[in-house]
């Protein structure tokens, strides 16, 4: 459930004045707009969300501001400003987490505040609580005209959308985790978050603080933190700390200072001022290793600009590998719809399950599904940028097995009846050599992309009101995202073996001399080598998923040979064709294999 | 500074929203002044002391808001956790079936044995909709205690609580001479089965 209330009517709720007469004192509201703002609760708690601690004047250049979170039901944002070297601040509060409006929006404030009298900002500030919100993409113009009509300050802004990922440098608080957090700590913030344990996030600077954590929280997309969350925890609420359930709370230093750790038990503490964390679990090791080194390599990769949204979308990349395939234990009973947790754990792959055995015990995820149940059994549009992703995922797999499908089919139907035969003979020999070799259990993994090609692959109709994640990954390809520690190249080799040892196996030259008293003799024996070699290939692809991009250079490298192939009548040429495709993937496995043992290094 | 309990029990209380979970805590608390931070952080915890056989029991008692939202609470939420009340109300149907749901889908193999049921603003029978056999066979069941409670009228509370803390007490205490025996044990054997932990669900 969104914990964001994407249907307030106002844009802000609350503005008030807040003042610290002095270290001895408690801070104290000075003025509040509306008079009859309501909340009793809240108005007691604003002052120390300002002033979480007490410190003398702060000698700064320019003034602080900060976001904080108030949590009821749904979050409710409070942007702070304090003015430089006084101990006055300006706090506005809202239900709509814009934080880079807001921010800015308490700037021009300040900026009006000092200059004209109380009166007209009172108006002005009536004004603002009277606008409405528009639909999404349209703007809203916050104008502060004077008596006499003109236009003295002004901010207008596009609605932000509510569905977007958070992007560099739009985004506030992205733009302090990425300044402050290494992609290290990035993974075993994300990692901590992903067992839902109890979280303390610590700064002395109140803005990385609250950012950081919230920008933390944020990675989980789709799902979202269910539990405590309190981005800036004032001295007096630091009891809070010993809380038992799972929670994500930001410390100002001065405060965690006072704590007497043995008091808050098991907690993992991220200093974001020292980039470290310190944790009693071990929750790195818990996640598949291979998205583990698909996250490091995605966020360490030198060459990668990491700005606009490609954090937020490389975290989101690993959990489509995670939960992406959610749709598949969708099941409907008794006129509703309902998630089979078991058939979603069985249908992980052997490096994922035990993690996602984890994964269906959250609350995050839990809410996730309920979230999305309601969406489709309420028939309401589903399109977040998380759809998309499984979607172009599933796409990317679909549309390499189509391109192999296409391949074999045009030999298939330019081979003779002897080829065809031939073809025939050697799969049933792959599938018998691959069954023997899985009974002498010699790492039988290696062989399963000969099973690949003799298992039609299942397609799903496309009446299906929940196009399958599953149908993608064939049957013996779980490598999907093979373990780093493999290289592809080895692999490619050792299949080439194979393919020598099945030459000298009898039944092959049998099919062989059959294939030899064709005229396309020498093609059909070509074509069964390259047939094997692709299959083989294409595995190499689905281990090279690491680096779309790269993968979408080779595709296109191969859809322009194929393309070419469908020009040509002739049947030698196509096989020609083939082996340059071969040659290219070659190349790339290579590439990969290299890229690979980088990651090792980096490891 | 010497501590001033002898033990310190962390429970959970857990119920939709509009059962009484605050207005119970209040009445047991030992300080009803406190305020309440549940509406502006969404977390509220209320500590009592209480003395069982002579021993200092320091009870914190957490709530968290909106827990009507959650169709279940899974294991991560009672991690870390010595007990759990939970409460529905006499008067709204909807309410038990929410904690039968959730009770039903706490993992039996969790840590987090200690349960009781209670059933609060029982002190208008005309308003009574969940009856007390059915509340009372649904405790038996799960194998838990059942009370009925109005912390409106202070009926039943103080009973529920010292019967929670007890269990937990007795649980610890269950606990503790098991890993003793078992240590006893290891010694006899040389030591040789060290790091055999108790499994544990969360």
């Amino acid at each position: 459930m969104n914990r964001v209330n994407n249907k307030a009517s106002r844009l802000i709720e609350l503005y008030c004045e807040i003042e610290l007469k002095s270290i001895e004192n408690e801070p104290i509201i000075t003025k509040i707009n509306p008079i009859d703002y309501p909340d009793g609760d809240v108005l007691k708690i604003i002052p120390n969300f300002c002033y979480p601690y007490k410190s003398k004047v702060e000698k700064k250049n320019s003034p602080l501001s900060y976001s904080f979170v108030l949590t009821n039901e749904s979050f409710q944002f409070g942007f702070v400003r304090k003015e430089i070297g006084s101990l006055k601040s300006v706090v506005i509060l809202s239900y709509w987490p814009w934080h880079d409006v807001f921010l800015k929006f308490l700037n021009i404030l300040a900026d009006i505040r000092k200059k004209v009298s109380e009166k007209e900002f009172d108006t002005f500030l009536s004004s603002v609580f009277r606008k409405t919100i528009p639909d999404e993409h349209n703007l809203i113009n916050l104008t502060f005209s004077n008596s006499s009509g003109n236009v003295f300050q002004d901010l207008i802004f596009r609605r932000p959308l509510s569905r977007q990922l958070p992007s560099i440098p739009e985004n506030h608080n992205l733009n302090l985790f990425f300044n402050y957090i290494e992609p290290k700590t990035m993974i075993e913030i994300f990692a901590a978050l992903l067992a839902e344990r109890r979280i303390i996030f610590v700064s002395n600077n109140l803005d990385k603080l609250s950012s950081c954590l919230q920008a933390s929280c944020s990675l989980l997309f789709p799902m979202i933190w269910q539990h405590i969350y309190i981005p800036i925890l004032p001295m007096k609420l630091k009891d809070y700390l010993s809380a038992p359930m799972p929670f994500c709370i930001g410390c100002p230093e001065a405060v965690f200072d006072t704590v007497r750790r043995e008091e808050i038990g098991d907690v993992v503490i991220i200093d974001c001022d020292r980039n470290c964390i310190e944790s009693p679990h071990n929750d790195i090791a818990e996640m598949p290793q291979d998205i583990v080194a698909y996250l490091k390599k995605q966020l360490t990769n030198p060459s990668a600009d990491l700005r606009g949204n490609r954090i937020p979308k490389i975290f989101l990349s690993s959990l489509v590998q995670i939960i992406g395939g959610y749709r598949d234990a969708i099941k409907y009973t008794e006129n509703k719809l309902k998630f089979d947790n078991d058939v979603f754990i069985d249908s992980q792959s052997p490096s994922n399950k035990s993690f996602v055995q984890k994964i269906v015990q959250l609350q995050i995820f839990q809410q996730f599904v309920e979230e999305r149940l309601k969406l489709i059994q309420n028939g309401s549009e589903m399109s977040d940028e998380f759809e998309m992703e499984v979607e172009l995922h599933a796409e990317r797999m679909g549309k390499k097995f189509n391109q192999y499908k296409e391949v074999f089919r045009n030999f298939r139907s330019r081979a003779n009846p002897a080829m065809k035969n031939a073809v025939k003979s050697v799969r049933a020999t792959c599938k018998e050599l691959k069954l023997k070799i899985k009974d002498s259990s010699q790492k039988p993994e290696k062989f399963d992309y000969l099973g690949s090609i003799s298992v039609p692959r299942k397609e799903k109709s496309s009446s299906d009101p929940f196009p399958s994640f599953q149908q993608f990954y064939p049957s013996g390809s779980n490598n999907l995202i093979e373990s780093p520690s493999t290289s592809s190249s080895q692999s490619s080799t050792s299949d080439m073996n194979i393919l020598q040892e099945l030459e000298a196996l009898p039944i092959f030259k049998a099919t062989s001399s059959a294939a030899n008293d064709s005229e396309h003799s020498t093609t059909s024996q070509e074509i069964i080598k390259d047939e094997c070699n692709l299959i083989d290939l294409s595995d190499s692809i689905d281990s090279m998923q690491f680096d779309p991009l790269e993968i979408d250079e080779r595709k296109n490298n191969i859809n322009n040979n194929l393309a070419s192939t469908k020009h040509r009548n002739d049947p030698f040429g196509s096989s020609e064709l083939l082996r340059d495709v071969v040659d290219e993937l070659n190349r790339s496995s290579t590439t990969v294999a290299s890229k690979r043992s980088n990651w090792t290094k980096f490891e | 500074m010497a501590r001033d309990y002898d033990h310190l029990f962390k429970l959970l209380i857990i119920g939709d929203s509009g059962v009484g979970k605050s207005s119970l805590l209040i009445r047991f608390s030992d300080n009803t002044f406190s305020g309440s931070y549940i509406t502006t952080i969404g977390v509220d915890f209320k500590i009592r002391t209480v003395v069982i056989n002579g021993e200092r029991v320091k009870l914190q008692i957490w709530d968290t808001a909106g827990q009507e939202r959650f169709r279940t609470i899974t294991n991560t939420y009672y991690r870390g956790t010595h007990g759990v009340i939970v409460v529905y109300d006499v008067t709204n149907g909807e309410s038990f079936a929410n904690v039968k749901r959730w009770l039903q889908e706490i993992d039996s193999n969790c840590e987090v044995v200690n349960k009781v049921l209670v059933g609060n603003k029982n002190d208008d029978p005309q308003r009574k909709v969940v009856l007390t056999e059915d509340a009372q066979r649904f405790a038996e069941q799960m194998g838990i205690q059942l009370f009925e409670t109005s912390a409106k009228d202070n009926i039943n509370v103080e009973d529920m609580f010292l019967s929670i803390t007890d269990r937990v007490l007795r649980h610890k205490k269950n606990t503790q001479r098991q890993q003793n025996e078992q240590n006893d044990d290891r010694i006899k054997i040389n030591d040789r089965s060290q790091g055999k932990k108790k499994r544990k669900c969360c």
